[in-house]
């Protein structure tokens, strides 16, 4: 059966010498197969702390955002043939002790991915927005931006495919792009830490917020699907 | 007058358009349309008159509307064309960003592999 051995983990990063290297050095404690960490073109010491730590370093020689470094990592599972892949953010938020409960699912085979749902954070006002978010694109997934998610083998050949390319953020699209592949989805409930270092690239400011807004909300309806996800009660930490 | 001003409008276009490719400064197959428009121009310039019967066909009581219309149907059709193109080349971009990463990361582990083995054969050999 596949287990954590067996699971590689990505982790996308642009300025986080804060926290890099303790997210790396905790993954690596929970006896992954690889920790990749993908250096969005940070201007600060990123690169080397992951490197220091333990973790393979993929450096892009240009800003692709957050789903465009996450895509590389998944270019990279590929090519290293890695069976179930990880996806984690590098700040901190992520608590790596719910890694084994996050596979389960995908080595149980019942699911395709798995996201790691924490509903309780958030804004009231980032709420209304997942709520229209949701019901525009037909989703039925209760935390939409979770970055904290499992991938078995075929969820990650399609998204390290170029059509993939054309999403811009790595949450509504991507559900999306499964959907249409008829992909399943499960959750399990987790609880994440407060942000300690940086801040949200997509809530940075207000601006940022009404273009990824109209961005979503675009791509939901234009992509939106009769075949609505084959959704799964969330799961309880075993 | 303004039919002669129009026209040679028309013709300037041209000139540049064709100084332009000759330059290395405009890729060919785009020139092509572009000469075309300006062959428009100047044609519209110098007989102004053309549109009239195609406009009165429809019933359109003012030809020039028709040109404009015509003209701004086209950009709007180029400009979509153009977005068309742009995601495409962002695509192939990006995955070469993206492959080039990947390739340098595989480098780099062939490197510290082959120094790895090199000093563990000069080891041996010192030995």
């Amino acid at each position: 059966m596949l287990g954590l051995q067996h699971s590689l983990v990505i982790i996308p990063a642009f300025n986080e010498e804060g926290s890099v290297g303790r997210v790396v050095t905790n993954v690596l404690k929970m006896k992954v197969r690889e920790v990749v960490v993908i250096d969005d073109c940070s201007t600060d010491q990123t690169a080397e702390e992951a490197r220091s730590a333990g973790a393979t370093v993929v450096s892009l020689p240009e800003r692709l955002g957050a789903w465009g470094a996450t895509q590389t990592g998944f270019r990279y599972a590929v090519r290293r043939g890695a069976r179930m892949v990880v996806t984690m953010d590098a700040d901190g938020q992520h608590n790596p002790t719910d890694l084994s409960a996050l596979i389960t699912p995908i080595a149980q085979k019942t699911s395709n991915v798995v996201i790691a749902s924490c509903t309780e954070r958030g804004s009231k006002l980032r709420k209304i927005a997942w709520r229209w978010i949701k019901r525009v694109a037909h989703l039925d997934v209760s935390d939409i931006t979770s970055g904290f998610r499992a991938y078995d083998r075929l969820a990650v050949r399609r998204l390290a495919a170029w059509p993939a390319n054309l999403i811009e953020y790595q949450d509504v699209g991507v559900l999306l792009l499964l959907q249409r592949n008829r992909l399943t989805i499960s959750e399990i409930s987790v609880t994440m830490a407060d942000r300690k270092n940086g801040k949200s690239r997509i809530f940075s400011s207000w601006g940022a917020v009404i273009y990824y807004m109209a961005q979503t909300l675009l791509l939901g309806a234009s992509k939106r699907s009769r075949f609505s996800l084959r959704s799964y009660p969330i799961l309880g930490r075993p | 007058m303004v039919a002669v001003l129009t026209g040679l409008r028309g013709v300037a276009v041209d000139t540049a358009i064709l100084l332009l490719i000759r330059n290395v400064r405009l890729y060919t197959a785009n020139g092509r349309g572009w000469l075309l428009v300006a062959g428009l121009f100047a044609a519209l310039g110098l007989a102004p008159g053309i549109f009239d019967m195609p406009a009165n066909l429809p019933g359109i009581a003012y030809p020039p509307a028709l040109a404009l219309t015509l003209a701004v149907g086209a950009i709007v059709v180029k400009l979509l064309l153009d977005d068309i193109q742009y995601s495409r080349l962002r695509v192939r971009h990006q995955r070469l960003a993206q492959r080039m990463a990947l390739l340098e990361t595989e480098l780099r582990r062939l490197r510290e592999q082959r120094g790895s083995s090199d000093s563990k054969s000069a080891g041996k050999k010192a030995s």
